[in-house]
C-alpha cells in the first residue's frame, strides 16, 4: 500500500513536471511565432511609413518646383484644353473656347442624330 | 564470525551513504537558502534581456497639418569583427555600397570587439544590398531616423536633430523637451541562442514625444522662399531673409533665409548656410527705421503731415558730420520727407523730438531687446541709451544708423503700424498636442504693450501708402491690392570702421492690404549687386510675395466659405 502511494506520488510529480515543460516549450514556440508575425507587421508598418514619407516628398511644393516647373517641356494647359468635372450633375463639361464661339456662326446649330420614335 | 564481518561492512557502507546524503542535504539547504539569490540572478541574466525602448520623436506639422518633420525606420549596420572570416573582402564589398572611406571601415572591422557600429541609419536600398551579400558577422538594428519631406523648406525654423534624435537647431532644439519623449525599458525573455522573444517580464512603455503644430503655412513659406531665392540669385547677394507675419496676432506665417540647406543633409551644410540670419544677424536698418521717427513725431504732436521742412538741397551738417540725401531735395512736407526717404528731413524732425524721445520710441517699438520669439539664438539688437549718444547720433539713429536690428524686430515693429499700435510677441508654434490630438499646450497671441495710438498708426499708415504710391517703394505696388511700406538702403561698415560705398543692405518692410492688413512682410537682401537700393532689390520681392500670399489667403477663405455654404444648402434640403 505504502509502495503504491509512493508510485502514485512519483507519477503525479512526473506528470506535473512534464506538463510544466510542455507549457514552457509551447510558450517559447508561440513566442517564436509571435516574433515572426511581429517582424512582418513591423516591416509593413515601416514600409507604410516610408511610402507615406515618399508621398509627402513628391507632393511637397519644393519637390514639384524642382522637378515639374523646372522641366523645359512642362507647359500649363491652355483654357481650351481644360476639362472641368461637374460633380453635381456627373457630367464632363469642356471649358468654353472664346475663339470657337466666334467661329461657331460657320457651324451647324444642331448635329444630326437619330431619334427614337414613340408611338 | 561471518555475520560479524558482514555487519561491519554493512555499517561502513551505511555510514558512507549517510555521510554522502547528509552532505547532499546540507548542500541542498545551502543552495536553497543561502545561494539561491545569486543563482537566480545568473539565470535571470541568461534568460532575460534588458532593452531600452526608444520613444517616437514628435512630428512637426505646418498650420494645415502637413508634416514638416517625421520619423522613418532606418537600419543601422553593425559588425561582430570576431565572426567575420574574410575581413578584407567584406570591406571591399561594403565600400561601394556605403560610399564611405576604406580606411574608416578597415579601422572598425579589424578591431577585436564583439560589437561595433559600422554605419548608422543607412538608406533602405543600401540595407537591401548589404543583406543580399549574406556576410556572417554583419547585422542590422532598426532605429528611427528623422526625415524632412520638404528638404530645404523652412530649414532654419524647423532645425534638425542628430543621429540619436536629439534636437540640435531651430524648433527641434527649442522644443526638444516636448518632442523627444521619454524612453521606456523592458525585460524580454530570450532563448538558449540569446535570441530575443517578444515576451516581456517587466515593462515600462516609452512615452512618445508630443507633436508640434506651427503657425507656418507650407504654401506661404514656399512662396516666400521662392521669391527670396530668386532675388538672392539675381542680385548675387551674400545673404537674404524674409519674414511673413500676421500683424494682429504675431503669428509667423513664413520665415526664410538664404543661403539655405537641405535638412536631410544638415551635417553636410556649412555653418554659414545653417545660420538663421533673420534672428541671429545684426545689421543697421537704414531708412526703414524712419517709421519709428515718423510715429514718434505724430504721436508726440511734434509735427503734422502738412508741415514743411527744408532739406538743405541734399547736404546738412550735424555736429562735425555732413549728412547727405541720395537725391537733393528743397522744401518737403512731413509726409514727403518719409515718402522720398530724406535723411536730412528725418534728422530735422528727430532734432525737434529730442534724443530721449527717439530712444524712447525705438525701445517701445521693440528695438534693443528680444522679441520673445520661440526660436533659439535671437539677438537683442543694439540700441544705445540716449545718455551715451554722441553729437552726431541724432543725425544717425533716427535714419537707422548706429543702431543694430534683426529682421524679426523690423517685422514686429512694422506690425505695430499695421495693427493699430500694438507690439505683438511673434510666435512660431501654434500648439503642442499628443498623438490623440489632445492639446498639451496652446499658444495665444500676446500683446507686449501699446506703442502708439490707433489714430497715429492710421496716420503713419497713410504716409507708408504714399511711399508705395509715389515714393521710393513704387516697385512694391500690388496689382489687385493696396499696400504700405518703407524702403531701406543701409551702407555696411567696413573693417576699418568707415561706411562702405560698395556694400549695402537693401530692405523693404510693408503690409497689405493697407486698409485691413493681413500680412506684414520684411525683406532683407545683404550685399546685393549690381543694384543695391531697397526700392529696387527688396520691394519687388515684397510685391510678388504679398500678391500671391493674399491671393492664397483669399482662396483659402473662399474655400472654407464655400464648404460652409454647401453644408448649409444640404442641411436646408
Amino acid at each position: 500500500m505504502r509502495f503504491g502511494k509512493f508510485i502514485l506520488t512519483v507519477l503525479i510529480a512526473t506528470g506535473v513536471s512534464l506538463f510544466y515543460v510542455y507549457q514552457q516549450t509551447n510558450i517559447y514556440s508561440l513566442a517564436y511565432a509571435q516574433n515572426k508575425k511581429d517582424q512582418a507587421y513591423q516591416d509593413l508598418l515601416d514600409k507604410n511609413n516610408l511610402l507615406r514619407y515618399n508621398l509627402n516628398v513628391v507632393t511637397s511644393l519644393s519637390f514639384m518646383d524642382n522637378k515639374v516647373l523646372a522641366a523645359p517641356e512642362f507647359e500649363m494647359p491652355s483654357e481650351g484644353r481644360v476639362v472641368k468635372m461637374d460633380s453635381s450633375k456627373e457630367k464632363v463639361v469642356i471649358a468654353k473656347n472664346k475663339l470657337a464661339e466666334v467661329f461657331s456662326i460657320f457651324g451647324f446649330k444642331s448635329q444630326a442624330e437619330a431619334k427614337s420614335v414613340s408611338r | 564470525m561471518y555475520i560479524k564481518e558482514y555487519s561491519r561492512r554493512f555499517h561502513i557502507i551505511f555510514l558512507s551513504f549517510l555521510v554522502f546524503f547528509t552532505f547532499l542535504i546540507g548542500r541542498l539547504f545551502y543552495i536553497q537558502f543561502f545561494h539561491s539569490q545569486y543563482l537566480s540572478s545568473i539565470a535571470k541574466k541568461q534568460q532575460s534581456l534588458y532593452i531600452e525602448l526608444e520613444p517616437q520623436r514628435g512630428v512637426i506639422y505646418d498650420a494645415g497639418m502637413r508634416p514638416l518633420a517625421i520619423n522613418i525606420a532606418a537600419e543601422s549596420l553593425y559588425a561582430v569583427p570576431r565572426e567575420i572570416k574574410d575581413k578584407e573582402k567584406t570591406i571591399q564589398l561594403l565600400v561601394p555600397i556605403l560610399g564611405i572611406d576604406y580606411n574608416y571601415l578597415k579601422d572598425r572591422v579589424y578591431r577585436n570587439k564583439s560589437f561595433i557600429w559600422l554605419v548608422r541609419k543607412i538608406t533602405p536600398s543600401q540595407a537591401e544590398k548589404i543583406k543580399a551579400l549574406k556576410v556572417k558577422g554583419l547585422g542590422f538594428i532598426k532605429e528611427n531616423r528623422r526625415a524632412y519631406p520638404n528638404g530645404y523648406l523652412a530649414s532654419h525654423v524647423i532645425g534638425f536633430a542628430d543621429i540619436d534624435n536629439r534636437g540640435l537647431a531651430g524648433l527641434e532644439v527649442f522644443y526638444d523637451g516636448y518632442l523627444k519623449g521619454v524612453s521606456g525599458w523592458a525585460f524580454f525573455l530570450r532563448d538558449a541562442r540569446q535570441n530575443k522573444l517578444n515576451i516581456s517580464e517587466h515593462m515600462f512603455p516609452p512615452k512618445d514625444g508630443f507633436d508640434v503644430v506651427l503657425n507656418i503655412d507650407e504654401v506661404i513659406q514656399y512662396i516666400a522662399e521662392r521669391e527670396l531665392d530668386k532675388a538672392f540669385k539675381d542680385y548675387n547677394a551674400k545673404g537674404a531673409s524674409i519674414i511673413v507675419l500676421d500683424p494682429y496676432t504675431g503669428k509667423v506665417l513664413a520665415m526664410a533665409n538664404r543661403p539655405s540647406f537641405d535638412l536631410n543633409y544638415a551635417s553636410l551644410a556649412s555653418v554659414n548656410s545653417r545660420r538663421d540670419r533673420a534672428i541671429c544677424d545684426l545689421f543697421e536698418p537704414g531708412s526703414v527705421f524712419k517709421i519709428v521717427t515718423a510715429s514718434a513725431a505724430i504721436q508726440e504732436k511734434t509735427a503734422e503731415e502738412s508741415d514743411k521742412f527744408f532739406c538743405e538741397n541734399g547736404s546738412y551738417k550735424v555736429a562735425n558730420h555732413i549728412l547727405h540725401d541720395h537725391t537733393s531735395h528743397g522744401w518737403l512736407t512731413f509726409k514727403e520727407v518719409f515718402e522720398q526717404s530724406s535723411n536730412i528731413g528725418t534728422t530735422k524732425i528727430a532734432q525737434m523730438l529730442g534724443a530721449h524721445m527717439v530712444y524712447r520710441y525705438a525701445k517701445l517699438f521693440g528695438f534693443g531687446q528680444n522679441t520673445g520669439l520661440d526660436l533659439p539664438g535671437e539677438t537683442r539688437g543694439m540700441l544705445k541709451d540716449f545718455r551715451v549718444w554722441s553729437k552726431t547720433s541724432i543725425g544717425a539713429i533716427p535714419i537707422g544708423q548706429e543702431v543694430g536690428v534683426n529682421t524679426m524686430q523690423l517685422a514686429v515693429a512694422t506690425a505695430v503700424i499695421a495693427n493699430g499700435g500694438y507690439l505683438m510677441k511673434p510666435y512660431v508654434v501654434q500648439k503642442i498636442q499628443d498623438k490623440q490630438q489632445k492639446i498639451i499646450k496652446e499658444f495665444k497671441p500676446v500683446t507686449v504693450h501699446k506703442v502708439i495710438s490707433t489714430e497715429t498708426a492710421e496716420r503713419v499708415k497713410i504716409i507708408l501708402r504714399g511711399v508705395i504710391e509715389s515714393g521710393t517703394g513704387k516697385l512694391a505696388k500690388l496689382d489687385n491690392f493696396t499696400a504700405a511700406g518703407k524702403t531701406g538702403t543701409a551702407q555696411k561698415i567696413e573693417p576699418d570702421g568707415r561706411y562702405s560705398h560698395r556694400k549695402f543692405v537693401a530692405s523693404f518692410v510693408g503690409f497689405a492690404p493697407a486698409e485691413d492688413p493681413a500680412v506684414v512682410i520684411a525683406v532683407i537682401i545683404d550685399e546685393p549687386y549690381p543694384y543695391y537700393f531697397g526700392g529696387v532689390v527688396a520691394a519687388p520681392v515684397f510685391k510678388r510675395v504679398a500678391g500671391e500670399v493674399l491671393k492664397y489667403l483669399k482662396a483659402k477663405q473662399l474655400g472654407t466659405d464655400k464648404v460652409a455654404m454647401l453644408y448649409e444648402t444640404k442641411r436646408a434640403n
